[in-house]
């Protein structure tokens, strides 16, 4: 008996330790899942550059996209993609919507790293060309203007107005630190002038931090990659009834290719994007999302390459 | 003159208008041969030009339904027209041009007129409701293009089914329908009654005995609908078999059946109805069964999802069936719901773009030597078991350009299967002159049997391209006319740079909370300074207060009792009561004369009663300083004044009126 005892604690200090370790290969694992989707290794590149150079655009497109499905995101993949496409635009083997996937993927590219100059002068001159195109044809799209607040959001960036916000926080803490604790008078005039300016700064700041939150996690962006994208109702039928004071132009039925909008909902085949003050459908197949920056309500938490150096 | 007379001058007159008359009739007489010579060669003029007629294959159709566009050009001249092209409005899946020659021999006039031409053909698949101006449809002719006119075409929402059918304007009884597996036409109702008691029943092949429901929902006639599969991924075939059985002999099919809905899928109707059908017979229960294959539908899957395919229902026709004519006896099948996914991302080749089936790919390269700037035609061929490819990848590189396919198709179905063949037609320009690799004709699939990616593909094998003899001063006609291409403005990113996605400040929950708790923290931090000097100054206040002071003479007065000096105690006391009146009354008591002292604390707001005790507490600590030292009555005094002090105590303190204390000075 007694000798059987410590046969006996041997034994579940053996379950303990294989439980244990089976936990923490589960947790690994799980960390493994969780990580970074991998990017593709330097000779995949080189692979598709090589197809690129010679002429074979589509072989490029098709490995490209092939990483795009496979969650891969990355701002050097997203703005080889545009360069494939526009390579193949530009060749006798050129697609309807191929300057439209160049736009995609160059404004993927310019979302996921802001400061990529060469994809912003490239956009630029592909949305110009885009224009100039469609200024030879009678049957234009138009382009409405962004919604106020979108508009006051993207002329100094989400993190700024937060900034500002944070500032305002800042100067009415110290403003009120002035007021209440000194007894000059002129020091407790100037902290409630302070406070009080900081107070106006930090509700703007946070206000217009917590508008580009809610836009952010509410609505993805995507660029129209047709020729010309019909809008619809929700029921699916064409109208032109999104004229308006926010819109350029006289027509509005159309948004033209290239044209960067903000999806709000999706039923069926139908996404629902802002436009101008309202709401209007296009069909799904007629625009390309692009692949969310940061934590997004619509596209959840992307999966950024993994580069192995 | 008399009538009928022609005089003298009347002749000479006539006589002058004769040549007139005489060339007149030359003129009419030209005149005609030249209109008859115009009417005789017009057909041929006429036709000069390019006839084109451009059809569709139903005026109606529902949502994932198809329907067929043809434009027939036909041109009596050498040159035939080709390049088709339609233009189709937003709401289709477009599948071709498949284009086909034609050659039509007439005699029109009297010449007999050679035409020749194309009949190509588009498969539109609808995707969403509307009324739709489907063309104009185009041909190169001649270095010109030309129209023909636009045909409209319905396409009705999910749900709702094309009103023409063909079998629905058959009438009842049909001479031709195969609902009679005898031949005998009308007389199908006594037919049968002859067959239910006689031996012809018998002849009936046996129903498989996967046709036979295990139980039957109705004991006169119902509808049973099968799949092949519950589970399919977006592109494969479903086959939809929904059979009718009767008890009551044989049947036919009532007029205005309600066809079932399929939004999410492209169908390709394998059955339209019964009528070529075998008729199958079982017997169940003692009754004898007829049952017959009504419809077949090879359904392919738009969507990822559980995607219902609606019910079928159909109108039994014939006298044991209660019904002659009109909507018959009217049954209807079940909803079906069909769980669709997407092919598997796990093995996912390059260019996939959603071909689902087992197909093989051949081609053939001809000619295979050409000048430079000339073409060769590579003829490609894809067969076999599926929804046919729309497309192949086909080998891009620098100095060939592969022009638009003409598409061919050739659909068949075998046991139930869809299938056939399509065949891609492909221009490839060449402009670089050497041997050129022309690469691999590639189509990547999936094959829902093996659950596998595959990629079928065709090696092209060489062409050789031989320079121009004028080479000196030819460019490379892709050459840009102005200016560097946009393309060559990028360059391709080789490497990777580290990359660290975007994290705004707003998602971090720190942010939020600095903006309210650093001023918050301010003013609490503020609050609670003055808030600790308030409780400070009160303590301070409450300290040198006369209620204080009070408990303070209380206890030097018990004290004094414990020592067993009276004296001492009724000091206490007094100074204990006064006191005790002023927190309560603010009354300075020590300098109000004895008798004047009830009513004066009875001024100030002390009832009565307690006024009253208050004094004779006082007079009872004059007694005892001056009186016998007994320590009972001592106690009891100070016991007295201790209840007095404590009731004074626990009223407000009150502040003696400044305009009184000033009279009173």
């Amino acid at each position: 008996m007694s000798a059987r005892a410590p046969q006996r604690r041997r034994g579940a200090g053996l379950v303990r330790g294989w439980t244990l370790a089976g936990v923490v290969a589960l947790a690994g694992l799980v960390e493994l899942a969780r990580a970074d989707a991998p990017a593709p290794s330097p000779e995949d590149l080189a692979k598709i550059q090589a197809s690129l150079e010679r002429g074979a655009f589509s072989d490029a497109i098709a490995e490209l996209e092939l990483w795009s499905d496979r969650g891969v995101v990355h701002p050097d993949l997203s703005f080889d993609r545009g360069v494939a496409y526009l390579g193949r635009a530009e060749s006798p083997a050129k697609r309807r919507a191929d300057l439209g996937q160049a736009v995609a993927a160059f404004e993927e590219a310019l979302q996921l790293a802001p400061g990529d100059e060469e994809a912003a002068i490239i956009l630029g001159r592909i949305r110009a060309e885009l224009d100039a195109g469609r200024d030879k044809r009678a049957s234009a799209g138009v382009v409405a203007r962004p919604r106020l607040s979108r508009a006051l959001l993207e002329l100094v960036g989400e993190d700024v107005w937060a900034g500002l916000g944070a500032l305002g926080s800042l100067v009415l803490s110290l403003g009120l630190v002035a007021r209440l604790a000194s007894s000059q008078h002129r020091a407790r005039l100037g902290g409630g002038i302070a406070a009080v300016v900081g107070l106006v700064v930090a509700a703007l700041g946070a206000t217009m931090a917590y508008v580009g939150h809610h836009l952010r996690m509410t609505t993805s962006p995507a660029v129209v990659i047709v020729e010309q994208a019909r809008l619809q109702g929700a029921d699916g039928r064409p109208i032109a009834a999104a004229r308006g004071a926010s819109t350029l132009g006289e027509s509005a039925d159309r948004v033209p290719e290239g044209t960067l909008v903000h999806i709000s909902a999706t039923r069926g085949g139908l996404v629902q994007i802002e436009w101008g003050d309202g709401e209007a459908w296009l069909d799904a197949r007629d625009v390309r999302r692009i692949a969310p920056s940061a934590t997004t309500g619509s596209g959840g938490t992307a999966r950024t390459a993994r580069v192995e150096r | 003159m008399k009538p009928g007379c022609v005089c003298r001058s009347e002749r000479r007159r006539l006589a002058r208008s004769a040549p007139v008359a005489r060339g007149a009739k030359a003129l009419r007489l030209a005149s005609v041969l030249w209109l008859a010579a115009l009417v005789a060669l017009w057909p041929r003029a006429g036709r000069a030009d390019v006839e084109l007629s451009l059809s569709l294959g139903a005026r109606e159709v529902a949502v994932g339904e198809s329907v067929q566009v043809r434009l027939d050009a036909m041109s009596a001249d050498d040159e035939s027209p080709s390049d088709p092209e339609l233009v189709v409005p937003s709401g289709f899946e477009v599948r071709g041009p498949s284009v086909g020659t034609r050659q039509q021999v007439s005699i029109s006039g009297f010449s007999m007129v050679t035409q020749s031409g194309i009949t190509a053909t588009w498969l539109l698949t609808a995707t969403r409701p509307g009324l739709f101006t489907i063309g104009p449809a185009t041909v190169l002719w001649k270095g010109q293009r030309r129209q023909a006119e636009t045909v409209q075409l319905s396409v009705l929402p999910p749900g709702q089914q094309p009103r023409v059918r063909s079998r629905s304007r058959r009438p009842a009884l049909d001479p031709f329908d195969a609902f009679d597996p005898f031949g005998r036409g009308s007389g199908f109702d006594d037919l049968f009654d002859r067959l239910r008691g006689g031996s012809r029943f018998e002849q009936l092949p046996a129903a498989p005995r996967d046709l036979v429901p295990e139980r039957a929902p109705d004991t006169l006639a119902f509808l049973d609908a099968h799949i092949d599969t519950r589970r399919a991924v977006v592109g494969q075939q479903v086959t939809l078999s929904i059979y009718a059985h009767g008890s009551q002999g044989l049947f036919q099919e009532a007029p205005g059946a309600r066809e079932p809905t399929h939004p999410d899928f492209l169908a390709h109707r394998l059955v339209e109805d019964g009528s070529r059908q075998p008729v199958y017979q079982y017997s169940r229960g003692g009754e004898r069964w007829i049952a017959v294959k009504v419809r077949e539908i090879a359904l392919f899957p738009l969507r990822a999802g559980r995607l219902e395919i609606g019910p079928l229902e159909f109108g039994f026709l014939g006298r044991r069936y209660g019904a002659r004519s009109g909507d018959g006896l009217r049954r209807s099948t079940r909803p079906i719901f069909v769980d669709v996914s997407e092919p598997p991302k796990e093995g996912r080749p390059a260019g996939y773009t959603g071909e689902v089936g087992d197909f093989e790919l051949r081609a053939t390269v001809e000619p295979r030597t050409i000048p430079a700037g000339g073409s060769i035609a590579v003829s490609a061929r894809v067969k076999g078991r599926g929804r046919l490819p729309g497309a192949l990848i086909v080998p891009e590189q620098a100095g060939t350009e592969w022009l638009e396919p003409t598409v061919r198709d050739d659909v068949s179905v075998e046991n139930s299967v869809v299938g056939g063949t399509r065949s891609f037609s492909y221009l490839v320009r060449m402009t670089q002159p050497g041997t050129i690799d022309l690469g691999a004709l590639r189509l990547p699939l999936f094959d829902p049997a093996t659950g596998r990616y595959r990629v079928a593909s065709f090696a092209l094998g060489n062409a050789t391209v031989e320079a121009p003899a004028t080479a000196a001063g030819a460019g490379d006609p892709a050459a840009p006319e102005d200016g560097p291409r946009l393309s060559e403005l990028v360059r391709f990113r080789a490497a990777l740079a580290p990359h660290e996605p975007a994290r705004f400040w707003t998602d971090r929950a720190p942010y939020w909370w600095w903006l309210g708790l650093a001023p918050g923290t301010v003013l609490a931090a503020f609050g609670l300074l003055r808030l600790g000097a308030r409780v400070r100054r009160g303590l301070a206040a409450r300290a040198d207060s006369q209620a204080t002071h009070a408990a303070r003479a209380l206890g030097d007065a018990r004290q004094a009792l414990a020592a067993g000096t009276p004296a001492a105690v009724a000091s206490a006391s007094e100074r204990a009561l006064y006191s005790g009146i002023e927190w309560s009354t603010g009354v300075k008591a020590r300098a109000v004369l004895r008798a004047d002292l009830a009513r004066e604390l009875s001024g100030a707001g002390l009832p009565d009663e307690l006024a009253a005790r208050v004094v004779a507490a006082l007079e009872a600590c004059s007694a005892l300083r001056f009186g016998h030292a007994d320590p009972a009555r001592a106690r009891a005094v100070v016991d007295d004044v201790d209840a007095i002090v404590k009731q004074l105590v626990r009223r407000a303190p009150r502040a003696r009126p400044r305009a009184a204390e000033e009279a009173r000075a």
